[in-house]
């Protein structure tokens, strides 16, 4: 798998919803070697703060334009400051990174994408693989956000047939309650999926690895951690293999989320 | 012709510019971003005896100019180096060095013993920033009588070039440095990562799993500086400054103040192309400033010493 370090130029950098912006970038290499469910890593600007690159996942791939996009929640100083670059500036990237989402097993029917917050970026690039490899999927998106305004648009996913349930740990906006609660109660009043994404934080991604379970569905999960180099070098982005099995003899069998992951399979042998 | 080759005792580079451990993974991670047969050298991730998993997650965090890192020396083992890493790296024609660890000075012996007889190696660089389980596990590089015990014991085991790499964490670095050189060690490298620790006010925890980790990156340079000017102003081996350094201005830093070569770190991550830039940007300071070979410019400091 090739990787590219290259200087790209920022077509686009807008916000869309509060304290959640999109970039879209031009680089036809790195687009046509990217794959949903990987990641880049950002050089906000060539100076010490700051230090390192910061990782994101790919939300678009426009492979006949050559231009990939990011989703990204402001939350401290890299992000406030990738609010103020412009479209015609250049950025530093260093991708395709990681091992990305792959394609649900032979006869599956139904799936669901569970988004918590910003982890909703993934799931364009994704559910455009899923409807080009098989149209007849029945895909169901649930989304969960703190508050209604942290909701980005969702009309792609309905336009692209994929019924959409909103939820908001305020109630402002959908059901009053965690995606997790949100999850539950669908699985009390319809039939469960037979395949899973889940992108969002890490104890929302414990709960739903348990649920999957508990349900014996399979699925693969988005994880997030902090990374330096985001290649498999520094190996400061481990996490334990436990998290995705239950299995305490496994509490020190590290995985590097930037190379074994960013995405790990639930249910199966790995 | 500009010559950048360096002679360090035993160990001849085709540049001084080298990579620093566990910042270069086991040599190839790299290798599609860059040429490493450009490189000074590849000091590869440290070895111990047996695979070791590491310390728990999280495990870096971010400060200013600066990166705490608590990895807690997780690594493949010294077998599984010597038989599926070493073999694709010699491929690339580029001097290796292992650095090597342990918690015991048998275990630093051993692992010592069983790479002198791997073929292709160039140097063993030895990490005594490791906690001695056998004694409290006070730091082998932090303690002169400990330091010497580790350092004669894998001399005793080794006709390679040996480099120690001494830890900023003491009072008298230059104390420990004339100490490794007493026990064998034919080359000091200097500094490893300094005591560091980052916490959070609102969830009033330490950042790290494993409370403290080591600083690394641009924030260390000046102290880094300082250190690797006490070792070479103390001991007459050769050596090599490590700490900071993201650009050619900074190795030449430490070039000036008399380390014969460096190693790149941190740096690495954030551009992995660091080290070949650096080498570039050597190669045309001194062809501006009509210097034919870096020997010429390494140890020329010129102090004031009218005061
Ligand atoms: C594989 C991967 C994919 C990601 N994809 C996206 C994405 O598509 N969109 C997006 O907005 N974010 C994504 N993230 C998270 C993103 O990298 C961080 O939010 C970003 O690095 C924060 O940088 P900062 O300088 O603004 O924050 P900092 O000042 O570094 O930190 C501010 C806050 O963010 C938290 N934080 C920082 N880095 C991380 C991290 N790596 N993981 C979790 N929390 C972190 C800190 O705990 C702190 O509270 C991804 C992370 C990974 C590992
Ligand atoms: C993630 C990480 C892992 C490291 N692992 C090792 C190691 O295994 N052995 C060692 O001697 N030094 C290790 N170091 C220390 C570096 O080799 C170097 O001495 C230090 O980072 C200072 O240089 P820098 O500021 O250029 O990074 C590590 C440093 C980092 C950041
Ligand atoms: S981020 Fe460096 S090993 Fe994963």
């Amino acid at each position: 798998m090739p990787v590219f370090q290259v200087k790209a130029i920022i077509i686009e950098n807008s916000q869309m919803a509060r304290d959640i912006w999109r970039m879209k970038i031009y680089s036809p290499e790195i687009t046509k070697a990217a794959y949903p469910g990987q990641f880049l890593m950002l050089r906000v600007r060539d100076e010490l703060l700051p230090l390192l690159r910061r990782p994101f996942s790919f939300s678009t791939i426009n492979v006949s334009e050559g231009i990939f996009s990011i989703l990204y929640k402001v939350v401290g100083h890299g992000t406030r400051l990738m609010t103020k670059m412009l479209a015609g500036e250049s950025v530093g990237v260093l991708a395709p990174l990681g091992r990305g989402f792959s394609k649900p097993p032979d006869g599956t029917k139904r799936v669901w994408l569970l988004a918590g917050g910003i982890g909703i970026a993934p799931f364009f690039a994704l559910l455009e693989m899923l409807k080009r490899d098989s149209s007849k999927l029945e895909i169901s998106l649930f989304y969960g956000a703190a508050t209604g305004e942290e909701l980005v648009d969702c009309r792609f996913f309905e336009n692209n047939n994929c019924k959409v349930n909103l939820c908001t740990d305020d109630g402002t906006c959908g059901l009053h309650g965690l995606i997790t609660d949100s999850v539950e109660r669908a699985c009390s009043l319809t039939i469960l999926p037979d395949f899973f994404y889940s992108c969002g934080p890490t104890p929302m991604q414990s709960k739903v690895i348990e649920w999957a379970k508990c349900n014996g569905i399979r699925g693969q999960v988005s994880m997030e951690t902090y990374m330096a180099c985001g290649m498999g070098v520094c190996l400061g982005c481990s996490i334990s293999k436990k998290f995705f099995t239950g299995n305490k003899n496994e509490e020190t069998n590290y995985l590097r989320v930037c190379r074994e992951g960013p995405v790990f399979s639930i249910g199966e042998e790995n | 012709m500009i010559n950048l080759e360096v002679t360090l005792g035993p160990l001849k580079l085709p540049n001084p510019v080298m990579v620093a451990s566990g910042t270069f993974g086991y040599g190839l991670e790299y290798s599609s971003l860059l040429d490493i047969s450009k490189l000074g050298g590849i000091v590869v991730k440290g070895l111990s005896l047996k695979p070791r998993p590491g310390n728990p997650p999280p495990r870096i965090v971010e400060t200013c100019a600066g990166l705490i890192n608590s990895i807690g020396l997780e690594n493949v083992g010294v077998e599984d180096f010597i038989n599926k890493k070493l073999p694709l790296l010699l491929k690339r024609d580029v001097p290796v060095i292992v650095n090597i660890l342990g918690n015991t000075v048998e275990e630093y012996a051993e692992v010592g013993n069983i790479l002198s007889d791997a073929e292709g190696i160039s140097a063993l660089e030895i990490n005594i920033s490791c906690p001695n389980v056998k004694s409290g596990g006070i730091i082998f590089g932090t303690d002169p009588k400990q330091a010497y015990n580790v350092v004669s014991a894998v001399r005793k085991n080794t006709s390679l070039p040996l480099i120690t790499k001494l830890t900023p964490n003491v009072t008298d670095i230059g104390m420990m440095a004339k100490v490794v050189v007493e026990a064998g060690t034919d080359i000091i490298s200097a500094i490893n990562t300094v005591s560091a620790m980052a916490v959070d006010i609102n969830t009033r925890k330490p950042k790290l799993a494993n409370v403290f980790g080591g600083l690394s990156g641009p924030a260390i340079k000046p102290i880094a500086l300082k250190k690797v000017w006490d070792v070479v102003n103390t001991v007459d081996v050769p050596v090599i400054g490590i700490g900071g350094i993201s650009s050619y201005e900074d190795a030449l830093e430490f070039l000036l103040i008399g380390a014969q070569a460096i190693q790149v770190g941190t740096a690495n991550f954030i551009n992995p192309g660091t080290s070949i830039e650096i080498i570039e940007g050597i190669r045309s300071f001194l062809e501006r400033n009509n210097i034919d070979d870096i020997n010429k410019f390494i140890g020329s400091l010129e102090l004031d010493t009218a005061k």
